[in-house]
């Protein structure tokens, strides 16, 4: 059966360092490509890199020409395109975070449901082993009932950025970061948490560190995420039978009351999902699948994440404080 | 109107502190100059501009520098002789054409090599072998022929400088405390700390911005102590809230040392060559991680031969030609600096509370 014919809109880092090496291995749909970027070397560069028939700088010259589009575009630019093509009858598979807003999502969802089209997303932490394996866990009752929640992510911000477009419009790492995090919480707790507290150290900017606390019936889940320094990587569940603890980029094991439990192949990375992905994007534009993550499904993580900017609080930093200790008593009044 | 201040390495330790203090301080339209965007999620916490500037490339210097009346210098990249020396080159020249009204340079005690006793200003340079100690050296010496050309240009030379975000004298000492055994024994560390507090080194450039002294001017600024290595150890891992230190004999320590040395040089040989196929083994690999994770631990915890040379020196920097000249007034002895710096170790999840 012959590929369908998909757009991959925006040539920038996501798409080098997750689709590129995916699409490689599916020759037929690199092939079927029509490459999109306003930088048109770039958008020639991946062309030639991947076998693609062509190359655009606007995302408007596929309309009515693809059956499906991929849509890997600096965060702002997901909701208007992504709409956009779901009008003209396109599928598409966006990356994270798909929206600011629920009311943006239920926009996409209603859009893509008057046009018939499917909607997903990549919330790549869903589809790894272990987070499924630990949703089917608590699911079954294995933990008895859900206590406590604590997930820890954080590394030096060190995506190979073409632009600072990250640091504009004051969402940081609760919106790029966090929505992998916050996701996966709603998920398996199966529904919207309410915020019980949110702190960030934004001072007027893009926040870097951020700290969450949510509660769903008797569950208290406690996030913090980093874009400054490295954090424990890692999450705990507590319930009254049990605990499962894990490795945040630990993707096919953890550990069941301290024992280890292997929930798929090891030897998997980034990549593997995303070809995973692909072939799902392929089959629901074929009719033959349903999605693995479909727009309606972020809603609950969207709306948790903007209602924590909504109620936004500042994280207390007494070490930056300490900065007015310089000027206590006097001579750097004015700087000339 | 506000001046307009360019901050190179604005996304370091010492960059960001500086951007975050002249934007908080008010009267100054603050510039962030990065080399990568990628290092700006500090500074962008407080939304000021953000200019992409990489001091080898006089297109980008030119560009960050419009408009700018004060300069300060902060970008160094490790041991790359390069950006020190050739970048400070053009963003100096860059500074002239520009019309900058005011400069300063972040130099180092480094320029000094290895000496003992008081050290003055007028030390001659000491050239080691150490590329940056010794590229550190010929940067002051391009900023020195450029105030010549008529620069108004000041260096400042901080000692080691401590505090929240600092990785060398702060974090990997914290991070050793914790990881115990404490391989320092405590009569091999009674040579002289010279620590300046990260915020008593912003209070000196910010002195320095505005005095009025020669162009090319030198100073050094160290903090208001001259403790031991040891009471620093001890200073710190009590203000960790850490149980007291015991000490390694000195035969084991000196055993780890020399027996890590090799494993260092491999370690450090390997992945120069082989780092993409060992990331992706890191990557793929629970055990490998696990196997990684414990030998970089180990390396790590162990001091090195030039460590425990600079643990065993008498030296003491002399701040008095920036107090006299600048009005440069340390206020951060240990027992002020320290609690902030645990309650940020501890915050940002480098150590667990006690």
């Amino acid at each position: 059966m012959p590929a369908p014919r998909i757009a991959l809109i925006g040539c920038g880092a996501v798409a080098e360092a997750f689709y590129v090496p995916a699409l490689r291995k599916r020759a037929g749909l690199a092939r079927s490509l029509v490459v999109v970027d306003p930088d048109r070397s770039r958008a020639e560069k991946m062309r030639a890199s991947l076998g693609a028939s062509e190359a655009v700088t606007d995302y408007r010259q596929v309309l009515g020409r693809v059956a499906g589009a991929l849509v890997l575009t600096p965060h702002h630019l997901h909701v208007p395109i992504t709409l956009e093509l779901a009008r003209h009858g396109v599928a598409v598979l966006c990356e994270k975070p798909l929206a600011e807003t629920a009311s943006e999502v239920d926009a996409i969802v209603e859009t893509g449901r008057a046009q018939k089209v499917p909607v997903m997303v990549n919330q790549t932490r869903r589809l790894f082993p272990a987070s499924r394996e630990v949703r089917r866990l608590i699911a079954e009752g294995a933990l008895g009932e859900l206590r406590e929640l604590h997930y820890e992510l954080g590394a030096p911000f060190d995506w190979p950025a073409a632009t600072p477009a990250y640091f504009r419009g004051g969402r940081g790492v609760l919106f790029d970061t966090g929505v992998h995090v916050v996701d996966l919480v709603c998920w398996w707790l199966g529904g919207e948490p309410q915020i019980v507290d949110y702190a960030d150290d934004s001072r007027g900017g893009t926040e870097a560190v951020a700290r969450i606390r949510l509660r769903m019936g008797g569950v208290d889940a406690h996030i913090h995420l980093s874009w400054l320094t490295k954090l424990r990587n890692a999450y705990r569940i507590v319930g009254s039978k049990g605990c499962i603890e894990g490795g945040a980029y630990d993707l096919s094991s953890f550990r069941l009351n301290g024992r280890r439990r292997s929930a798929g192949r090891a030897w998997q990375v980034y990549e593997d999902f995303v070809a995973v992905l692909l072939d799902n994007f392929a089959d629901v534009i074929a009719g033959r699948a349903e999605p693995l993550v479909s727009a309606a499904d972020v809603r609950a993580a969207i709306s948790v994440i903007d209602t924590c900017y909504a109620q936004r609080k500042a994280l207390r930093e007494p070490w930056h404080d300490a900065w007015q200790r310089l000027f206590a008593q006097e001579r750097w009044a004015a700087n000339g | 109107m506000a001046s307009r201040i360019l901050v190179t390495g604005a996304g370091g330790f010492i960059g960001a502190r500086l951007v975050e203090v002249l934007h908080c301080a008010g009267g100054w339209q603050v510039v962030a100059g990065v080399r990568r965007w990628s290092t700006a999620a500090r500074v962008a916490r407080f939304g000021v501009e953000l200019a992409q500037c990489d001091i080898r490339n006089a297109e980008q210097v030119a560009r960050a520098l419009s408009g700018v009346t004060h300069l300060v210098h902060c970008a160094v990249t490790g041991d790359d002789r390069a950006t020190i020396v050739e970048g400070t080159r053009v963003l100096m020249e860059g500074a002239l054409q520009a019309g900058v009204r005011k400069v300063v340079h972040l130099s180092t005690v480094d320029v000094y090599g290895r000496p003992e006793g008081e050290v003055l200003e007028d030390r001659a340079y000491a050239v080691t072998g150490r590329v940056y100690g010794d590229s550190k050296i010929e940067a002051e010496q391009a900023v020195r022929a450029m105030a010549a050309r008529g620069l108004p240009v000041t260096i400042l030379r901080p000692t080691l400088v401590h505090g929240p975000f600092g990785a060398t004298f702060t974090v990997a000492y914290a991070q050793r405390l914790q990881a115990a055994p404490w391989l320092v024994p405590a009569a091999a560390a009674q040579g002289t700390c010279n620590l300046v507090y990260v915020d008593d080194l912003i209070g000196a450039i910010l002195a320095a911005l505005e005095a009025r002294t020669a162009p090319g001017e030198a100073f050094n600024i160290n903090g208001p102590e001259r403790p031991s290595w040891n009471e620093y150890f001890q200073a710190l891992n009590g203000a960790l809230g850490f149980a007291p230190l015991v000490y390694a004999e000195p035969a084991q320590a000196r055993f780890a040392q020399k027996a890590m040395e090799p494993v260092r040089a491999v370690a450090k040989a390997t992945l120069k060559r082989l780092k993409p196929q060992i990331m992706a083994l890191y990557q793929r690999s629970e055990l490998a991680r696990r196997f990684m994770k414990a030998a970089e631990a180990r390396v790590r915890n162990t001091p090195n031969a030039n460590e425990l040379e600079a643990f065993g020196r008498r030296v003491s920097f002399s701040s008095a030609k920036a107090a006299r000249l600048l009005g440069y007034q340390p206020r951060f002895p240990m027992s002020e600096a320290l609690p902030l710096t645990a309650a940020w170790l501890r915050a940002s999840g480098f150590v667990l509370a006690p």
